[in-house]
C-alpha cells in the first residue's frame, strides 16, 4: 500500500504514489536550477509539465488512475536530463496571472475554533477578524442558529491539508513547480528528503484547544445519534424478517379465506413497506456516522442520495399497488361472505350483515366508529 | 564502441541544432515527432534537451511555433522554420558538407 499525491499538471489532476512525486518534485527542482538563467525558464517548464502530463496519461486508463514510482522515473528516464541551451539573449515579455476555481476549505493555521472564519476569509479575500465578528454578531439576530451553522460548516467543510488545497481555497493556481519554488523560499536544503519530509508533516497545525474538545464532543453527539438509527433499523430489519417468515411458514390464515390473494402479494407488500421506513432510517444512520467520523460528503454521496431516493419513491409505488390490490380483494370477500378470518377468529363488521350464529361484541378494531364483532372459528 | 561514441558527444551536441532543424524543415512539427524522428538516429535526446532547444531556436527567430488543437488532450505547440530559418539551415549544412569534405580530404 502506496501513499498518493495529486499533483495539477497543466490544468489536469495525476495521482501519483508518493515516491515517485519526490522523484518528480526533484526532477523538476533540477530542471529549474539549470535553467536559472534561461529567459525563457518558465516557458520551458510548462512545456516540461505538459510532456509529463502526456507521459503520465500514457501509463493511466479507465482501470488505472494512479501512476507508480516506477512509471514515475520511466518517464523521468525518457525526459532525459535537462541541458540548457547556452544563449545572453533578453526574455520575452511574461504572460499575466491567471484565475482558477476556488474551493472553500476550513484553514487550521491560526484558527481559533476550526478553521472556518479563516477559510472564508481565505476564499473570499477579505481579514478574518471581519469573517469572526460576522460570525458573532449574527449569532444575536439568529438566536443562536449561526452557531449551529458553524458547527455544521466545521464538520462538513473539509480541511485543507495540502499545498495543493491551499491553492485552490486562494484559487491560485498550483503547479509542481510551485512546490518548489515554495519548497525553495521556505527551506534551504530541499535535496535533505528527511528533513523536507518532517517539515511537510510537522505543517499541518492541530486544531486550537476550545475546537479539538468541541468538535469531539459533537461527533460524539453525531455517532450517539447515528448508533441509535442503526439500532432501530435493525429493530426493523428483524420485524421484516420475522414478518416474511411468519407469512410463510406461520399459520396466519389471513389469506386462505380470501384465496384470491397470494402470499406473494402480501410479501411484496410488507418488503416495499420496510424499503419505506428503512431507507431514510439507513440514510440518517450513514450521514450522522459519516459526520461523527469526520469524513467529508463529496459527489459520491450525492450519488448515493439519488439511488436511495429513486428505490424509495418505488417502494412507495410497489406499497401502494399492493394495498390497493389487497384492500380491493378483502371487500370483494367481505360483501359476499358478510365476515373476514383473521386466524382462528371470524370478523364481522355492522351485525346485520353478519351471517348467522353467535357474534360476540368486540372492541373497535381499524375503523373507529363501525361496530365489530367476533366468533371463534 | 561506446568509447567513440562517447569521443563525439560534444560534436553530437553541437550538431543537434543542425539535426533539430532539418527534422522541422520537413515540415510542421510537434515536439513529439521531432522527438520520435530522431529516437531512431545518432541524436537520440529527450525533453529535457530538446526544450530548451527549441526555445533558444525560437529566441533566435530560426524557428516559431503555433498552438494547434489535439483530439487527445491539451493544445500543442507545433513548430515551424522561419525564413531565418531556412536561410540559417542552408548554411549550416554548407557548413556541415565544408567539415566532411576537409575530414575526407586529411587523410589523402
Amino acid at each position: 500500500m502506496n501513499k498518493v499525491t495529486t499533483i495539477n499538471l497543466n490544468g489536469k489532476a495525476y495521482q501519483l504514489e508518493e515516491a515517485g512525486y519526490d522523484l518528480l518534485k526533484k526532477y523538476l527542482e533540477q530542471a529549474r536550477k539549470k535553467l536559472a538563467n534561461d529567459p525563457d525558464k518558465d516557458e520551458i517548464l510548462a512545456d516540461f509539465e505538459r510532456a509529463i502530463a502526456e507521459k503520465c496519461e500514457g501509463h493511466l486508463h479507465a482501470r488505472k488512475n494512479v501512476i507508480t514510482e516506477k512509471e514515475v522515473q520511466k518517464i523521468i528516464d525518457d525526459m532525459g536530463p535537462v541541458e540548457p541551451a547556452d544563449d545572453k539573449e533578453q526574455a520575452n515579455a511574461e504572460d499575466g496571472p491567471k484565475t482558477h476555481p476556488k474551493r472553500l476549505y476550513a484553514l487550521r493555521e491560526g484558527a481559533v475554533i476550526g478553521g472556518v472564519a479563516n477559510g472564508l476569509a481565505a476564499y473570499f479575500n477579505i481579514d478574518v477578524t471581519i469573517v469572526r465578528v460576522l460570525f458573532v454578531l449574527l449569532v444575536f439576530p439568529t438566536s443562536g442558529l449561526m452557531i449551529l451553522i458553524y458547527l455544521l460548516l466545521m464538520l462538513v467543510v473539509p480541511v485543507a491539508e495540502t499545498p495543493e488545497q491551499k491553492a485552490e481555497l486562494r484559487g491560485e493556481q498550483f503547479t509542481a513547480q510551485d512546490v518548489l519554488q515554495r519548497a525553495k523560499e521556505k527551506y534551504a536544503d530541499i535535496s535533505n528528503k528527511e528533513h523536507w519530509q518532517k517539515v511537510a508533516a510537522d505543517s499541518q497545525p492541530a486544531l486550537s484547544g476550545i475546537g479539538k474538545v468541541l468538535q469531539k464532543l459533537i461527533r460524539a453527539v453525531f455517532v450517539i445519534v447515528g448508533i441509535g438509527f442503526g439500532i432501530a433499523l435493525g429493530c426493523l430489519t428483524a420485524a421484516w424478517v420475522s414478518g416474511l417468515w411468519w407469512l410463510a411458514f406461520g399459520h396466519l390464515h389471513l389469506v386462505d379465506q380470501l384465496s384470491t390473494i397470494s402470499v406473494w402479494t402480501i410479501a411484496t407488500g410488507v418488503t416495499a413497506a420496510y424499503f419505506i421506513a428503512a431507507l431514510p432510517l439507513a440514510g440518517i444512520t450513514v450521514c450522522l456516522l459519516k459526520i461523527g467520523a469526520g469524513r467529508p460528503f463529496g459527489r459520491q454521496s450525492a450519488r448515493w442520495l439519488a439511488a436511495v431516493a429513486s428505490l424509495w419513491i418505488i417502494a412507495i409505488g410497489v406499497f401502494a399497488g399492493t394495498a390497493i390490490v389487497t384492500s380491493g380483494r378483502i371487500s370483494a370477500y367481505q360483501s359476499t361472505h358478510g365476515y373476514l378470518t383473521i386466524d382462528s377468529h371470524q370478523i364481522c363488521i355492522n351485525d346485520t350483515l353478519c351471517p348467522g350464529g353467535e357474534w360476540r361484541a368486540s372492541k373497535p378494531l381499524l375503523l373507529p366508529r363501525a361496530h365489530y364483532y367476533y366468533r371463534m372459528n | 564502441m561506446s568509447n567513440i561514441s562517447d569521443k563525439f558527444g560534444p560534436l553530437r551536441k553541437g550538431m543537434l541544432e543542425l539535426a533539430v532543424l532539418k527534422t522541422v524543415s520537413a515540415g510542421k512539427a510537434y515536439a513529439a515527432d521531432i522527438l520520435k524522428k530522431l529516437e531512431q538516429t545518432e541524436f537520440a535526446t529527450g525533453e529535457g534537451t530538446l526544450y530548451p532547444l527549441l526555445s533558444r531556436l525560437r529566441r533566435e527567430q530560426l524557428l516559431e511555433y503555433d498552438w494547434v488543437e489535439s483530439e487527445a488532450g491539451p493544445p500543442r505547440k507545433y513548430y515551424h522554420l522561419t525564413e531565418t530559418g531556412k536561410k540559417q539551415l542552408v548554411e549550416l549544412e554548407a557548413y556541415w558538407h565544408a567539415l566532411s569534405e576537409t575530414m575526407e580530404k586529411l587523410g589523402a
